[in-house]
């Protein structure tokens, strides 16, 4: 697997009301083509920041980005799922599934034709002309997500997606997603603070920590695909989840001290 | 329809109060004209207020709210997008409402003589305020995450503006103009009464002086009849443009 987006030793700090913050410093991490990536780390460490430079809406302060194999610019090649759905309200369902294709150039005609031959598989054939509010928010996140796979790009960024949703629709949603992604063989990198869920849908699960100086803390994921939905039910599961769990409360008190 | 049902009941009580407390204690016609005495005005001078003074007040509403549409929206665009804009145009925005009319009318006069721009200026004046201020507040009220979404589309600004700020700001926008609808009526009058030889403020102005309250209280009537319909006007193409926002309150 080739590498499709990477970190070179940067750094990355913001200018607050109480001062500098640092993110980021002397960076390195990467995501490689059809990986399936997730990022933890407790509220506050600037997971969405670390989003926010992969998608290109900041530049990092020192050190390289490369995207494709080179310093390729990446708004506009990089889908992002934002944290809430972010539909938007004047539009109808299909309509909000065709932007990133409206905004590409292609004819709102062609687009929504486009956007209605995916509806099906999304579950979304009877809502293509409701508006956003009368969508439960399951059907809104699926809305979210066909909307970024359409932009028709290789890495698709998720934040948090499935936050806001209730235990027995995250877990329905994470099923689907898995066969969307095999499907759809794109990149992921997936921010969560869902433990269970990355475990469940990463090769590769990344720990944060606030002010990260170097490399994240890097976690394989050792389960083989495809995973059953008892998987966490399994000691290794079991296990490996207490681990994650362990070295996040370390960070926290070592953070607190 | 129920709440209308009760609406044209308390209008129907108050007028049968009115007209039993003028008549009860004799109050002389010039000073309260009784409901009877009203529609008994109108329907002498209907052809007059109808045909001759409404066209003409209408006329300068049209010409006054259209052009303060247009200016409203210019003023807001330069303020939301320059800094100088907030910080110059919008003092001068607000300076603008402070100035009272009544005081200016003899330049208004020499400016305009008695044509009709010299209404529309007034009714500008009065109603270009509270479209500037709603396209503002609309403009900035800009949901940063929507506007990062479309970034990482690759849009440009042009496309963020026309497929994300206007959306957003036009509630805002609407509610604005429902206000501005109803003070351009009262512009355009104010505009007659300063200087004018036809048009409803003029005629009640002309009723007044000849202590003809009838006749005065009719013309009114006819106005913020006028008013009325004009924000309901507002209100529909309101409720067709943008019908996601009144989905969304249900």
């Amino acid at each position: 697997m080739s590498t499709l987006i990477k970190f070179d030793n940067i750094s990355f700090s913001f200018e607050t009301d109480r001062g500098r913050t640092t993110i980021l410093s002397e960076h390195d991490s990467e995501i490689k083509e059809n990986e399936f990536v997730s990022l933890i780390g407790l509220s506050g460490c600037g997971k969405s920041t670390v989003l926010k430079l992969m998608a290109g809406l900041y530049e990092p302060d020192s050190g390289r980005v490369e995207f494709q194999g080179g310093n390729h610019p990446r708004l506009g090649k990089v889908s992002l799922m934002p944290q809430q759905d972010m539909l938007m309200p004047w539009r109808t369902i299909i309509e909000n599934a065709a932007l990133p294709l409206e905004i590409q150039g292609i004819p709102a005609k062609e687009a929504e034709k486009k956007v209605r031959e995916f509806l099906p598989s999304f579950g979304l054939e009877k809502v293509g002309h409701a508006f956003p509010r009368e969508l439960s928010g399951g059907m809104r996140q699926r809305v979210s997500f066909l909307r970024a796979m359409l932009g028709g790009h290789h890495l698709l960024l998720l934040d948090e997606p499935f936050s806001a949703l209730d235990a027995f629709t995250r877990r329905e949603m994470q099923l689907w997603l898995t066969a969307a992604w095999r499907e759809w063989e794109r990149s992921i990198f997936l921010i969560t603070h869902d433990i269970e869920e990355a475990l469940f849908l990463s090769d590769r699960i990344y720990l944060m920590e606030k002010g990260q100086r170097g490399a994240f803390q890097e976690i394989p994921v050792p389960f083989p695909r495809p995973r059953s939905t008892d998987l966490h039910l399994t000691k290794e599961f079991i296990q490996l989840r207490s681990e994650i769990t362990n070295l996040l409360y370390q960070k926290e008190s070592y953070e607190k001290k | 329809m129920k709440k209308n049902k009760t609406l044209v009941i308390v209008i129907l009580s108050l007028i049968l109060a009115w007209e039993g407390f003028v008549r009860l204690l004799g109050v002389p016609t010039f000073i309260l004209p009784p409901p009877t005495a009203i529609l008994a005005a109108f329907g002498k001078h209907w052809d007059l207020l109808l045909f001759v003074h409404l066209p003409v007040t209408l006329w300068e509403v049209f010409l006054g709210l259209f052009l303060s549409i247009v200016i409203g929206i210019a003023a807001a665009m330069m303020i939301y997008y320059s800094e100088i804009g907030a910080k110059v145009i919008y003092p001068m925005v607000i300076a603008s409402q402070t100035i009272p009319i009544v005081a200016l009318s003899p330049i208004l006069i020499m400016w305009f003589g008695y044509s009709i721009w010299g209404k529309v200026a007034v009714t500008i004046l009065i109603s270009f305020f509270p479209i500037v201020v709603g396209a503002v507040d609309g403009l900035r009220a800009t949901n940063q995450d929507w506007v990062h979404l479309m970034k990482t589309m690759g849009a440009s600004g042009r496309q963020i503006f026309l497929k994300v700020q206007i959306p957003q700001a036009l509630p805002a926008f609407f509610s604005g103009l429902k206000v501005a609808a109803t003070a351009s009526v009262i512009g355009a009058t104010i505009g007659e009464w300063l200087g004018a030889s036809e048009g409803l403020g003029f005629f009640s102005r002309r009723a007044s002086n000849n202590l003809q309250a009838d006749l005065l209280f009719a013309t009114v009537l006819l106005l913020s009849l006028a008013g009325f319909i004009l924000f309901l006007c507002i209100q529909w193409i309101e409720r067709r443009s943008i019908p996601w926002f009144y989905q969304e309150k249900k």
